[in-house]
């Protein structure tokens, strides 16, 4: 592996293939659709096989387990999380999220790591007159959490987990407020990547935790999710970085658990898991 | 006590097959109204309901057995003749409790106190009401009376047209899911008051 460094940007808030991928028009991932896509290897058939609710779904990725301690407010799994191995082979790691329980579910618990972020009305990391910035109006966890990591450039870690939360707004039942939250997550993994880009050993990885519910479902289409329809479970992962192949689609199912191994393989250390190394990412 | 039971079974079944076909004479309709402020129907419902046809008088679709909307004197729920926890209970009462759809009792005193009726409110609403009352007709009316009249009324005015026409999507695909509904005719229509567009399946 070439990469010294992992940064993965997790969409935790929920976000529908729908909108991302699958739209024709790709309206609200120009970014990612047309400018690191190219650059990138994308996988379009990930899956979230078990609990679409926030808690499971993170702790999924966090431990490459389907985990059903709990729906809503799951117990961290001490020790048996990625973030813990990686620390146990000597790998330095950092968590940016909301406050709350959940970025504790990457950790196993352990609170070192974690930087919390307050839900913030700031534009940065955008320039107030820059048009990104106003492309969201409300206030936002993600701005705070790519310009806290952006802050820190001179100590990034070799395992970082930005966690964004903005689309969950779509609980609120306005479609205007959940799309512009993706178009604005589009412009944050944009500046990021050219940030990380320069280094050249560092490799980007992008997906959403869960999806929202197919319109017509007992979980009010894109408000809601938790159920097991194509909405909520189907993801997609964009890879960038020196260990990826430019402009290549994989077309090969794979699950959220396979995620956190394949992280694992990239910082050079065997993550025991329930999921597989997604061999087919890599150049 | 074989042959009763055999009786029984055969009336069921015409009794079944006669309801059927009787609701097949006359298939349901639910009908949205959403306000257009834009200068044209948002792509994004255009992309699902396909390309409109203009009418002239919207009225002509807006009768119907059961009607939700902010202020209404037809039969249904008009929400922004809520005006305090009494008259939501006796109002909304049916609708809110043990909701599968909501809205939730709490989210509506927030409406009372420091929010406003929304279009988020009647879409939940409309759901509710397809999934317990099941009516023949229903018309679903998004569009907000006048600006003073709705500020009075603590009536929301902002919300763009593309989120309101959304909620009428989420309707529409609901109706699937009831063999009811299953050949019902869904007639969306977008009006700025002078001019008027219709999607109909």
């Amino acid at each position: 592996m070439k990469a010294a460094r992992v940064v993965v940007v997790v969409w935790a808030g929920g976000v529908r293939a729908s909108e991302t991928i699958l739209d024709p028009q790709h309206r609200d991932i120009p970014r990612i659709w047309n400018d690191l896509a190219p650059r990138g290897t994308l996988l379009t058939r990930l899956y979230n096989n078990g609990w679409t609710n926030h808690g499971p779904a993170l702790q999924a990725l966090a431990t490459g387990r389907w985990e059903v301690s709990k729906y809503a407010d799951p117990h961290p799994a001490a020790g048996r999380t990625l973030v813990d191995a990686a620390r146990r082979h000597g790998r330095s790691t950092l968590v940016i999220g909301p406050p709350g329980k959940r970025e504790r579910l990457l950790t196993g618990g352990e609170p070192s790591s974690i930087v919390a972020v307050d839900l913030s009305s700031d534009p940065a990391p955008f320039a107030p007159d820059e048009p990104a910035a106003r492309i969201y109006k409300l206030r936002s966890f993600d701005r705070p959490v790519v310009t806290t990591f952006l802050e820190r450039a001179a100590s990034w870690p070799d395992l970082s987990f930005l966690v964004f939360d903005d689309s969950d707004m779509a609980h609120q039942g306005r479609w205007s407020w959940y799309t512009a939250s993706i178009r604005q997550a589009d412009e944050l993994v944009w500046m990021l990547w050219q940030r990380l880009e320069a280094d050249g050993r560092t490799d980007l990885l992008v997906f959403p935790a869960h999806g929202r519910a197919e319109p017509g479902q007992t979980r009010w289409g894109f408000m809601g999710h938790g159920r097991e329809d194509e909405g909520c479970t189907r993801l997609w992962i964009l890879a960038l970085g020196p260990d990826f192949a430019a402009g290549r689609t994989v077309e090969r199912r794979a699950q959220l658990i396979d995620v956190a191994p394949t992280i694992a393989r990239i910082l050079g250390f065997d993550f025991p898991s329930r999921g597989r190394v997604l061999r087919e990412l890599f150049v | 006590m074989r042959e009763a039971l055999a009786l029984a079974a055969i009336i069921y079944v015409l009794a079944y097959i006669l309801v059927h076909a009787w609701n097949r004479r006359s298939p349901a309709r639910v009908v949205v109204t959403c306000p257009l402020r834009s200068a044209a129907v948002p792509e994004e419902i255009l992309e699902r309901f396909g390309p409109p046809a203009a009418i002239g008088d919207p009225a002509r679709f807006t009768s119907a057995e059961f009607t939700i909307g902010y202020l209404t004197e037809a039969p249904g729920i008009a929400v922004a003749s809520v005006t305090d926890e009494a008259s939501l209970d006796e109002k909304l009462g049916p609708y809110v409790r043990s909701a599968v759809f909501g809205p939730e009792r709490e989210h509506c005193v927030a409406c009372l106190r420091d929010e406003r009726w929304n279009a988020v409110i009647l879409c939940h609403l409309a759901l509710e009401v397809l999934h317990r009352v099941r009516p023949r007709s229903l018309l679903v009316d998004f569009r907000p009376p006048p600006r003073e009249l709705a500020q009075a009324r603590r009536i929301s005015t902002t919300e763009p047209d593309v989120d309101i026409g959304m909620h009428a999507y989420e309707i529409r695909c609901r109706l699937r899911r009831y063999s009811r509904y299953r050949d019902a005719t869904f007639v969306l229509i977008f009006t700025d008051g002078k001019r008027a567009w219709s999607f109909t399946s």
